[in-house]
């Protein structure tokens, strides 16, 4: 592609991060949460393919260190659920302190599962991103 | 095996070792028959996910303060409610319906998982 949309990528490309990074932590208070702070974050990967073509993908994101993130994520995830049941007796028990409604160190274990999400989503998406990067050669 | 596939094991003998331990030892879920629920009248009848104490405690009490004008008696969910989050949506997906949350989670897993090995396969064949 033209130099144009590379340069707005560049530009683009900390502000949705920093965006998206909100949305997952922010996940308990504001609209929005793990699931859609995670794709925000990783829909840098899909314009990032778009604009800078294949080849470029390929170069820049490790489907393996992917595949570590989105795993890290999942097991976070699951961890902390199988701990719930370990503290409190109950499968995704809240064991952490509630705090007060509004401060971001609230809702107990609700902000800690927000953040694992996300990093399993952009984890994946990112991946699939990737892998179809793979299948293509060359430049659009 | 693979580390992937291990990573799999790991994550769906997980989900299968949270579903077993919240409904094991809590049979009357399965056996108690329909018709025991329609003889009594609403107010007296067990809720027979009450059993299960609570999943996750989710319904903001400030939020059901805000909406009815009185103090909850937060009489559901094993008798506590409130992880104090002001997005009721996140609490509730997290916290209710956090095994929804963690097969959704499943499955992306799973769909990402087939996705490589396809693309990687495919890559294989064109080689050869």
């Amino acid at each position: 592609m033209t130099m144009v949309p590379k340069t707005i990528v560049r530009f683009i490309s900390p502000i949705a991060m920093t965006f998206g990074a909100y949305v997952v932590l922010h996940g308990h208070l504001s609209p929005g949460g793990g699931f859609q702070g995670g794709v925000i974050v990783a829909s840098i990967a899909a314009l990032f393919f778009l604009v800078f073509g294949a080849d470029a993908t390929i170069k820049r994101f490790n489907v393996e260190q992917y595949t570590l993130i989105e795993a890290l994520g999942g097991i976070g995830f699951a961890g902390l659920a199988v701990l719930g049941l370990w503290k409190t007796g109950f499968f995704m028990g809240d064991f952490l302190g509630v705090g007060t409604t509004g401060k971001i160190l609230s809702a107990g274990v609700v902000a800690v599962m927000n953040f694992f999400v996300g990093v399993k989503v952009f984890g994946g998406i990112v991946e699939v991103i990737t892998s179809m990067a793979e299948t293509k050669e060359g430049d659009f | 095996m693979s580390f992937r596939q291990f990573l799999s094991l790991v994550i769906v003998g997980f989900l299968f070792f949270g579903i077993f331990s919240a409904v094991k030892g809590h049979d009357e879920l399965f056996t108690t028959p329909l018709a025991d629920y329609k003889e009594t009248s609403p107010n007296k009848t067990k809720d027979p996910l009450l059993s299960m104490g609570n999943i996750g405690k989710s319904i903001t009490e400030s939020e059901i303060l805000q909406q009815t004008g009185q103090k909850p008696s937060c009489n559901f969910a094993g008798g506590e409610c409130g992880v104090n989050a002001a997005n009721v949506v996140t609490s509730i997906v997290f916290g209710y319906r956090g095994y929804d949350t963690l097969g959704e989670a499943t499955i992306l897993f799973v769909a990402i998982s087939g996705l490589v090995y396809m693309i990687k396969s495919l890559k294989e064949g064109d080689q050869k």
